[in-house]
């Protein structure tokens, strides 16, 4: 964040992390019900921003990410098909997910 | 006032079929149809139709194919002439012109008022079909008045259409067929794709709906799925009945021209906006694809059916574009049409007994409805994975026949 001292994650960065925690909270639950031993799973993300959108700069440019891209890297007992199945259905059945990819009506009213 | 043992509403494949179980067991019936045999075909589909079962796929109780083509896929007219002669052959009693307005529950089963007349009966099988209604998400309600709204029912052919955009909604057969046409007429199209089941025409010299019979996942049984529900909701295969045996997907419609999308979520102001989850519907079907064809290869290794020849290969996977779209002007994307191929569900506004859930969904456990006497033949997997097909109504009308018969207090003696 501009002028902050960097000591703690900024709200944005809180989204991407909300995110990896959604859907790896879901890769080892769809992994336990398909009998998948995880040994390790790590993912990575990335979030594309132009500045030019929340400084107002240029109004065709979008606040908030125009592309956000998540690198799993995955340990397990099983084949890599199988892997990319859990990756794909633990999408399918993410909260956070479906907050970031879907318009979502927001209501912020004042007390 | 007519009374009879059991009345059939539908004269399509799925009330033939019974009709046939039904003279079998020497049951008296009549079938009440609201147009002439085969109404659906006949009036609510689209010019270009054809199944997309191969023509050898078409098995009735009591008929076979014999033709010449036993690969090729049936327009219309020919499945019109199909179920004609079927009802010819099995000298269906059949009372044309005849539209249910009602059916109640009486002491004696079931009243029906028809708009020739009412009739009691004790048992009564619906079979008028699962595609009755168009499914149109709610958003529909927010498109722009100038913009034209069709569904697969109203859908004829791209004349009808100005000379516009065409924006199609849904990517199962209906839609990918439709957005196929459309973009050949001349027409920029876009399609909106939430998840989806992609297969190929053929695979390894013989047609999907080939291996899919021969490996039995045709008939797997209510009994072998772990969640009906989903079962009955899975969204059918992006197929088309070409007498090429063309294969359909997204891919081969991006390199007509077709922009994908994803599903659509929204429209607001005239603009849509569609979900950002293309890329994983995409990935789901690719992975869902090669677990068929995988079973189909295990089931090749197994079984060494002779006259494979073709080695086992893999499809290329989805392409995604690089920056989907995820929201759209309509109007200044020069959008002017809105196909919705977003599904279909059966129509039972008049049915008046108390077996319809909230969901709207006939309760019912394989057919047999939850009411005395009351049955239902021909919707999606009603007791078997091929329960919709032509070539999957014929089990599901014997199995049923036979309860309808014990129900009316014959004695079965036959075996399940």
């Amino acid at each position: 964040m501009f002028a902050a001292t960097d000591v703690a994650p900024t709200p944005i960065e809180i989204v991407l992390s909300g995110l990896a925690g959604c859907l790896t909270a879901g890769i080892a639950s769809v992994a336990e019900n398909r009998g998948i031993k995880l040994n390790s799973v790590k993912a990575t993300l990335e979030g594309d921003m132009n500045l030019y959108g929340i400084l107002g700069v240029d109004s065709n440019v979008r606040n908030g990410f125009s592309a956000v891209r998540v690198r799993y890297d995955i340990d397990a007992d099983s084949s890599d098909e199988d892997i990319a199945a859990l990756v794909a259905q633990s999408q399918k059945r993410s909260a956070v997910f479906d907050i970031i990819t879907n318009p979502t009506n927001v209501f912020v009213t004042v007390a | 006032m007519r009374d009879i043992s059991t009345l059939i509403i539908g004269a399509g494949q799925a009330g033939l079929a019974m009709s046939h179980c039904l003279s079998q067991r020497s049951i008296e019936h009549v079938l009440l149809e609201r147009g002439q045999v085969a109404n659906s075909w006949r009036t609510e589909r689209w010019d270009s139709l054809r199944l997309l079962t191969p023509n050898w796929q078409s098995r009735l109780p009591g008929y076979t194919y014999t033709g010449d083509q036993p690969d090729g896929y049936r327009t219309m007219p020919q499945t019109i002439d199909l179920l004609s002669g079927y009802a010819n052959q099995i000298a269906a009693p059949i009372d044309s012109e005849t539209t249910v307005l009602s059916v109640d529950t009486s002491d004696r089963g079931y009243h029906v008022k028809t708009n020739r007349g009412d009739w009691t009966c004790r048992t009564l099988v619906m079979a008028s079909g699962a595609c009755n209604i168009a499914n149109i998400p709610a958003c529909a309600a927010e498109l722009p008045g100038d913009i034209a709204s069709l569904t697969p029912l109203t859908y004829r052919n791209p004349d009808q259409l100005s000379g516009g955009g065409v924006l199609v909604v849904g990517a199962s057969a209906t839609g990918v067929q439709l957005a196929s046409e459309v973009q050949r007429s001349g027409r920029q199209e876009i399609l909106a794709t939430g998840e989806h089941v992609r297969v190929p025409r053929t695979y390894r010299g013989h047609d999907i709906k080939w291996w899919m019979d021969q490996t039995g996942v045709m008939d797997m049984t209510l009994a072998e799925v772990d969640d009906i529900r989903r079962a009955r909701h899975v969204p059918s295969l992006q197929l088309i009945g070409s007498p090429t045996q063309e294969t359909i997907s997204l891919n081969s419609l991006q390199a007509i021209g077709v922009q994908i999308a994803g599903r659509a979520m929204n429209i607001h102001d005239g603009k849509i906006q569609f979900s950002g989850s293309l890329a994983n519907v995409c990935r789901l079907a690719d992975l869902k694809m090669n677990r068929l064809l995988t079973q189909i290869d295990d089931w090749i290794d197994a079984e060494a059916p002779g006259g494979v020849t073709e080695a086992s290969y893999r499809l290329r996977d989805t392409i995604i574009p690089s920056d989907p779209l995820l929201q759209l002007d309509l109007k200044a994307a020069g959008i002017e049409t809105v196909i919705w191929a977003t599904g279909f569900k059966p129509d039972y506004s008049w049915l008046n007994v108390p077996v319809i859930t909230p969901r709207g969904e006939l309760r019912h456990q394989g057919g047999v409805v939850d009411a005395p006497g009351l049955y239902a033949l021909g919707l999606p997997f009603l007791r078997r994975r091929k329960s919709s097909l032509i070539d999957g109504v014929g089990d599901d009308a014997h199995d049923l026949s036979r309860h309808l018969a014990s129900y009316l207090g014959q004695t079965v003696a036959e075996a399940a």
